[in-house]
């Protein structure tokens, strides 16, 4: 599974497809005070990231492949 | 070329044509809501064509035109003639790709270049609303830095490390660093697009970032579906490279040349650190002396004193690049001035240098028109450097031209032309001018060319200056551009100078080599021609009257001589216009693979089909009236003939049948084989089927041999089917196949063994332009029999011919053949003529497969004539399939075997 639910926080793994979004979405609705830990992440779908926007979701581990934080470490970090 | 290709560019020259004469018309009648719409379906036609193969710089202006004739049509914008021009031009361009791929005979990119400026142009016509959006796309085109305000490139590259931009700023001359400006679209994702992917790849990266392009609505309200996110990247690659990458988007993104210098922000706490003011003083000073040498040692001995987080460090720093690798000193005084206003300088306004003004003609924006001018010059020029008439030709160059910059407004250009010319004449050669034509021409691309001249000398001048190419953008044009409306035809011009589509059609003189004809042209060619056969053929009743009636037997001799020219030449003809008609029956084989693949699924059976020899050819009617007959009798075969895989298996056959359809040509006719391995007709089954249905009675029954018993299934109102399918079995297929087979002088067969498969064989005559027939005798009348008809013609005794109750019959080659008189079948009241060994003339015929002897009084000769149908009232005389004019001018019934019987 890309996306793998814990209590207080979602974590990424590998390539989190489009089809993940909408659980993604119904999961953050959930949990609005949930974390994203994307350190395992290779690559994301922008719907996935839209929602994470969307949610203001603090990221907690940023992705350990430098060229996908280099992206995503501006427009997630307020 | 494959014939999808070939078909596609045929179709495009002729709806390229098409849209041509509905521009020209439009312009006379702008407000034909008609006339608009048919132009908006060939050029929409057109551009779907296009995206059938890959080329996308086609697909790309036809997609701007369209998108152009629709806000037409729906009359958000008005038809004028300079709309016209610009759609023209681009239905230039798309024909001048045409060409091009019809040289390489594969499908060839293009150039992308000068298909995002026309698609530019063509959307700047669009209505402001809708371009707003797009103002980046709009702007695509490299030349425009001056909208960079707009799409934040201070913000970008102020997210770029200063580390990394200096990196960037000190690389060596690459393809082109560009600001990529990418907005998927909002329903992107359900294309199955990945725009962040797409933008993580874009060749040549080197910083990114996306944004949200509208504020996130509540969660609750989220679309997560629908992409509201941009990308801006900033990559070092060719426009090519990226445009490549983004061919399938080309609307969303927009590429924006960037000039290195732009990089130069310098960043850091304003506050604190030594004051500058003297630096600046004695900064200024060395640079104006030129030792930038020393510049570069204070700049230096400056940093190492300062605190590298301050932002006077940072500009420092692009000071100490710029003398690397810039030493312009109007940028390096900017920089060192922006030291005493903590301001990074203004790099929009402080334009690179002015052309130098020199002994070389002065630079000058060409409008795409006289560009063309001074090409076609050009190539005079370089045609003739050989001719005697040189002088005369360098006369006239240097007189368009001077002409042409005249018209223009740039008169002042054309100095040093007339020295030029002087040296032409003088050496005999156009090399001359053609220098002052390259260098005029190269000023005018390349205004940053001279730079060299002016640069100031110092250690480091010797340094190669910046790409001059990437900001040429920057350098004002100097060719007045009073208003904004004018803008677009600035990349017009320059595309007309990298590819000269802006020519019209005619010029390239590479017409298509396939012709589309109306039909019926065709058909009233092949008509005359077949009279001209016909009527050839009097010659030899000519020659024979001259010897037999004048008694001049050397001109008979002549007039037969001279027939046998005629008659080449006419057979020749008839040859080149059937070769005109003719179809290969690839064109009715090619349904089927599918068709079989469906239907044997439906049915859940397996069937393998084999095509044979569809490169055979027959002519157009011909091969069209197959298409109907050959359905029903693929899908008899399919339904009736094969059995599913239990049966086959049961039968000791592979479960899968197998299918053939053969195609060949056998003398003048062309045969095709449908054959099955299925499992037969019972001859008995359609025995016992026709008496049910009252076809035959018990007599016929009885005598019917199982050969003729499968004859019965062309019978009307007869199928094998116990179950009527909604694929065949409803009794009309085999009669209906047979009707229209026979309809173009086609034979059917059927043969058939019970277990191991079917096979049908038509026979269709080649064309149908021109008809063999025997001519015989019948009570001192001539008529004609179909060739393909006859069988053949025998003198038989009459002692030979039995009786057999009221008909006669007698023994031919081991078979009994039925004997009918023809004067008795035609109502003449003529016996039979019998010749002097008293034997009469039989003809056999086929009729269905059964041959039959025509007692006729004399055969004569076998001709061609043209066959015209029997019409109005005596179209119901079903005894004649037509009449003919004879070489004499007699007219010739001819007889349809079929129905005389």
């Amino acid at each position: 599974m890309p996306l793998e639910f814990e209590k207080k926080r979602v974590l990424f793994r590998g390539q989190v497809g489009v089809d993940e979004a909408e659980a993604l979405l119904e999961w953050l609705q959930q949990h609005p005070s949930g974390k994203a830990d994307l350190s395992a992440c290779a690559h994301v779908h922008p719907a996935n990231l839209q929602v994470l926007l969307a949610a203001r979701t603090p990221v907690q581990r940023w992705p350990d492949d430098a060229d996908l934080r280099r992206w995503l470490e501006p427009v997630l970090n307020p | 070329m494959n014939p999808l290709l070939e078909q596609f560019l045929s179709e495009a020259r002729e709806l390229l044509q098409g849209i041509g004469e509905k521009l020209m018309q439009l312009e006379d009648a702008p407000s034909d809501m008609g006339l608009m719409n048919e132009l908006f379906r060939l050029v929409h036609t057109l551009k779907g064509n296009s995206g059938l193969f890959d080329l996308p710089a086609m697909t790309r202006v036809l997609h701007a035109g369209e998108d152009l004739m629709d806000e037409i049509r729906n009359g958000r914008v008005a038809f004028t003639r300079e709309l016209a021009d610009t759609l023209l031009d681009a239905m230039d361009f798309v024909g001048a790709q045409c060409d091009e791929v019809d040289r390489a005979g594969a499908v060839v990119p293009g150039p992308s270049g000068p298909a995002t400026a026309l698609a530019d142009q063509l959307r700047g016509l669009l209505p402001a609303k809708e371009t707003a959006p797009q103002e980046a796309a709009a702007a695509s085109a490299p030349s425009a830095e001056g909208t960079l305000a707009g799409t934040g490139l201070e913000e970008l590259v102020g997210g770029i490390p200063e580390a990394e931009r200096l990196a960037l700023f000190r690389e060596p001359a690459g393809p082109g660093l560009f600001l990529v400006t990418y907005r998927p679209e909002p329903e992107c994702f359900f294309r199955g697009e990945d725009p962040f992917h797409q933008a993580r790849l874009t060749p040549g990266l080197r910083w990114g970032r996306m944004q949200a392009s509208e504020p996130w609505p509540a969660l609750g309200e989220l679309d997560a579906y629908r992409c509201a996110l941009e990308f801006r990247m900033l990559a070092t690659a060719s426009l090519d490279a990226l445009e490549a990458h983004f061919r399938y988007v080309p609307d969303q993104v927009a590429f924006t040349a960037v000039a290195p210098r732009r990089l130069a922000l310098p960043q850091g706490d304003p506050n604190g650190g030594p004051v500058y003011e003297d630096f600046v003083q004695e900064a200024m000073g060395l640079l104006e002396a030129g030792r930038l040498g020393d510049l570069e040692r204070a700049a230096r001995a400056l940093l190492e004193l300062s605190n590298p987080d301050l932002w006077l460090s940072s500009a420092l720093r692009w000071l100490l690049a710029f003398l690397e690798t810039d030493p312009d000193p109007r940028a390096l005084g900017a920089l060192i001035l922006a030291l005493q206003t903590l301001r990074g300088p203004d790099w929009e306004a402080l334009a690179p240098l002015e052309p130098a003004t020199s002994a070389a003609p002065a630079a000058v924006a060409l409008p795409a028109l006289v560009q063309e001018v001074l090409d076609v010059q050009r190539e005079i020029l370089e045609a003739s450097r050989e001719d005697p008439w040189v002088p005369g030709k360098a006369r006239a160059v240097a007189a368009t031209l001077a002409a042409c910059l005249k018209s223009c407004g740039h008169g002042a250009a054309a100095e040093g032309l007339d020295e030029a010319l002087e040296a032409a004449l003088e050496d005999r050669s156009g090399a001359p001018l053609l220098a002052w034509l390259s260098a005029l021409e190269g000023v005018a691309a390349e205004p940053m060319a001279p730079e060299a001249v002016t640069a100031a000398p110092g250690p480091v001048a010797g340094a190669a200056p910046r790409p001059a190419a990437a900001e040429a953008p920057e350098a004002p044009a100097p060719a007045p551009a009073p208003k904004a409306g004018a803008a677009p035809e600035a990349p017009a011009a320059e595309a007309a100078g990298d590819v000269k589509f802006g020519r019209r059609a005619e010029d390239s003189g590479s017409g298509s080599r396939s012709l589309k004809v109306d039909q019926a042209k065709v058909d009233r060619l092949m008509n005359l021609i077949g009279e001209m056969v016909v009527s050839k053929n009097a010659l030899p009743y000519l020659a024979a009257r001259a010897e037999g009636v004048y008694g001049v037997r050397d001109l008979a001799r002549e007039i037969k001589s001279q027939y046998a020219v005629i008659n080449r030449i006419a057979e020749e003809m008839q040859d080149a216009i059937m070769q005109v008609r003719m179809m290969p029956v690839s064109f009715v084989f090619q349904r089927f693979p599918r068709l079989v693949r469906d239907t044997s699924r439906k049915l859940g059976k397996e069937v393998t089909l084999s095509v044979l020899g569809e490169e055979t050819q027959a002519d157009k009617n011909i091969i069209e009236a197959l298409g109907d007959p050959l359905v029903h009798l693929v899908r008899n075969s399919l339904d009736h003939g094969l059995e599913g895989p239990e049966q086959r298996l049961a039968a000791g056959k592979a479960a899968a049948g197998t299918l053939t359809l053969r195609a060949a040509q056998e003398s003048d006719r062309v045969v095709i084989e449908i054959e099955d391995d299925g499992k037969g007709i019972d001859p008995e089954v359609l025995k016992r089927k026709a008496y049910e249905r009252g076809l035959l009675d018990e007599e016929a029954l009885a005598r019917l041999s199982d050969a003729e018993a499968l004859n019965l299934v062309f019978a009307p109102g007869l199928s094998t089917a116990a179950v009527v399918s909604d694929l065949s079995g409803r009794g009309v297929g085999m009669d209906v196949v047979r009707t229209a087979v026979e309809k173009v002088n086609g034979t059917i067969q059927l043969e058939s063994a019970l277990g191991r498969g079917t096979r049908i064989r038509l026979s269709l005559p080649l064309t149908m332009a021109v008809t063999h027939v025997m001519l015989v005798e019948a009570d001192g009348q001539t008529f004609g029999l179909p060739m393909d008809r006859v069988i053949e013609t025998v003198r038989l005794p009459r002692s030979r011919v039995m009786a057999i109750k009221h008909s006669q019959a007698a023994l031919l080659r081991g078979r009994i053949v039925a004997l009918k008189g023809l004067n008795a079948l035609l109502g003449l009241a003529a016996e039979p003529l019998l010749n002097e060994d008293d034997e009469l003339a039989v003809l056999v015929v086929r009729v269905g497969s059964e041959p039959v002897g025509l007692i006729v009084d004399g055969f004569r000769e076998v001709v061609d004539v043209i066959l015209k149908p029997m019409e109005g009232l005596l179209g119901n005389l079903g005894a004649f399939a037509g009449s003919a004019l004879m070489g004499d001018g007699s007219v010739l019934m001819v007889l349809n075997v079929q129905e005389l019987f």
